[in-house]
């Protein structure tokens, strides 16, 4: 079981590697926004840039993800590779958690090694710019584990991003939270660690309830 | 009669609130090959995907006494090759999800036996429609799962080639293994059950 689990892994690996864009749409993204967000700014009177800088880029982090989060099974669901993941599956759970983590692995840690070495570069910070990794690194597992429920749930519905994001929305919004607060409390000097915990409360929690309602979304949309 | 590895007692299907599938049943035994035929949209890819476990009936029941997660390999409409990879990639892919382990050599000889040898290496992007169809062939001969469910293998294939697969099935067939397929062509070949 622990093999299969690490070749499916393996083989999402090669074919986010192979594709290119999955690995780079992300990072131009989350730049375009820090660029955007510095271009707008410019002239406005509010305390200074590096002061929300955290926020903007925890909340670019998210909606990246976002965007991203359909492509997670729709490929397979298209050239019929989900058919056989479904068929010869001893678990279908674990498979898909290590789909789940393959796409977080791959293509969220990229940017979030971007949104790290941004904030430091920008901020010098680079305590809350630790903070800010290690909230976004639970932050987007989390986000991905939710994710990986509604793509699956809408998997066979047409244009079904709209729908996702509805899904998605009011169980981001916590993560969204703790997120931010967590960097915030960094940057003023306060304690974060309850937020990082409560951060890593929902992870444990998603990791438990993600797999069995993706594989059970997926099968449904298979019908 | 007793050598059925898979009963499906009066299946009905509904789908969208239309009745597909009525009160049909069917069982298979090692050593078969079925060929289910019916009119366009008579649902026989949905009968495919029920035997497959993919889906699960409105009504009535499938039995099974085998391990389908093990035995079977279905073969749909999409052959279940990722676009980005090689030929070899996905193959390994499947051979390894399987846990399989076959060497490489195996591998180019089922290549060299359908004539695509020199796609080893290529994209499966870069394939034409009939190639991708080979590819997955190749994979169902390779893994020598004992049932296999295949929806209308033969269309987007040239002469040669399915000759060479029907061996294929006779040999798969002889080996104690199942065939189960849809296709309007070759029928002879197999047992015809209406749908």
């Amino acid at each position: 079981m622990i093999k299969v689990f690490f070749s499916v892994i393996l083989n999402d690996m090669r074919v986010i590697l192979n594709s290119g864009t999955k690995i780079f749409m992300p990072i131009v993204y989350l730049s375009l926004i820090l660029i955007f967000f510095s271009i707008s700014l410019a002239n406005t009177t509010i305390g200074g840039y590096d002061k929300i800088l955290p926020q903007i880029i925890w909340l670019s982090c998210l909606l990246v993800s976002l965007l991203n989060m359909e492509t997670l099974f729709k490929e397979d669901y298209e050239d019929g590779t989900l058919e056989g993941l479904i068929i010869n599956s001893h678990t279908l759970e674990i498979n898909v958690l290590a789909k789940i983590i393959s796409y977080w692995l791959f293509t969220i840690i990229p940017l979030v090694i971007v949104g790290f070495f941004a904030n430091y570069l920008l901020t010098s910070n680079i305590g809350a710019s630790l903070v800010l990794l290690m909230s976004l690194l639970l932050g987007t597992l989390t986000i991905s584990l939710i994710g990986s429920i509604a793509a699956a749930l809408t998997l066979s519905i047409k244009g079904n991003n709209l729908l996702l994001s509805t899904i998605v929305l009011p169980m981001d919004i916590p993560v969204l939270i703790f997120g931010t607060s967590s960097v915030y409390n960094a940057a003023s000097g306060v304690n974060y660690d309850s937020e990082l915990l409560f951060l890593l409360l929902l992870l444990v929690l998603f990791l438990i309830i993600s797999p069995f309602a993706s594989a059970l979304g997926l099968r449904n949309s298979l019908d | 009669m007793n050598n059925n590895f898979i009963n499906l007692e009066n299946i009905g299907l509904i789908k969208q609130n239309k009745k597909i599938i009525n009160n049909f049943s069917l069982s298979v035994s090692f050593g078969e090959k079925i060929n289910i035929f019916g009119k366009n949209g008579t649902g026989k890819t949905s009968l495919l995907k029920l035997i497959s476990g993919i889906t699960s009936p409105s009504s009535g029941k499938i039995t099974t006494n085998v391990s389908l997660n093990d035995e079977l390999f279905y073969i749909g409409h999409k052959y279940g090759l990722k676009n980005e990879l090689t030929v070899y990639d996905n193959i390994r892919y499947s051979l390894d999800f399987h846990r399989k382990d076959i060497k490489d050599t195996s591998i180019s000889d089922e290549l060299i036996y359908y004539d695509i040898k020199d796609k080893f290496h290529s994209k499966v992007k870069y394939l034409s429609h009939g190639q991708k169809k080979i590819a997955s062939l190749v994979q169902l001969s390779l893994l020598k799962n004992k049932i296999w469910v295949l929806d209308e293998p033969f269309t987007g294939l040239d002469q040669t080639i399915i000759g060479s697969f029907i061996k294929k099935i006779e040999l798969h067939v002889a080996d104690g293994g199942a065939v189960i397929i849809t296709s309007h062509v070759y029928r002879d070949q197999f047992t015809n059950i209406e749908l």
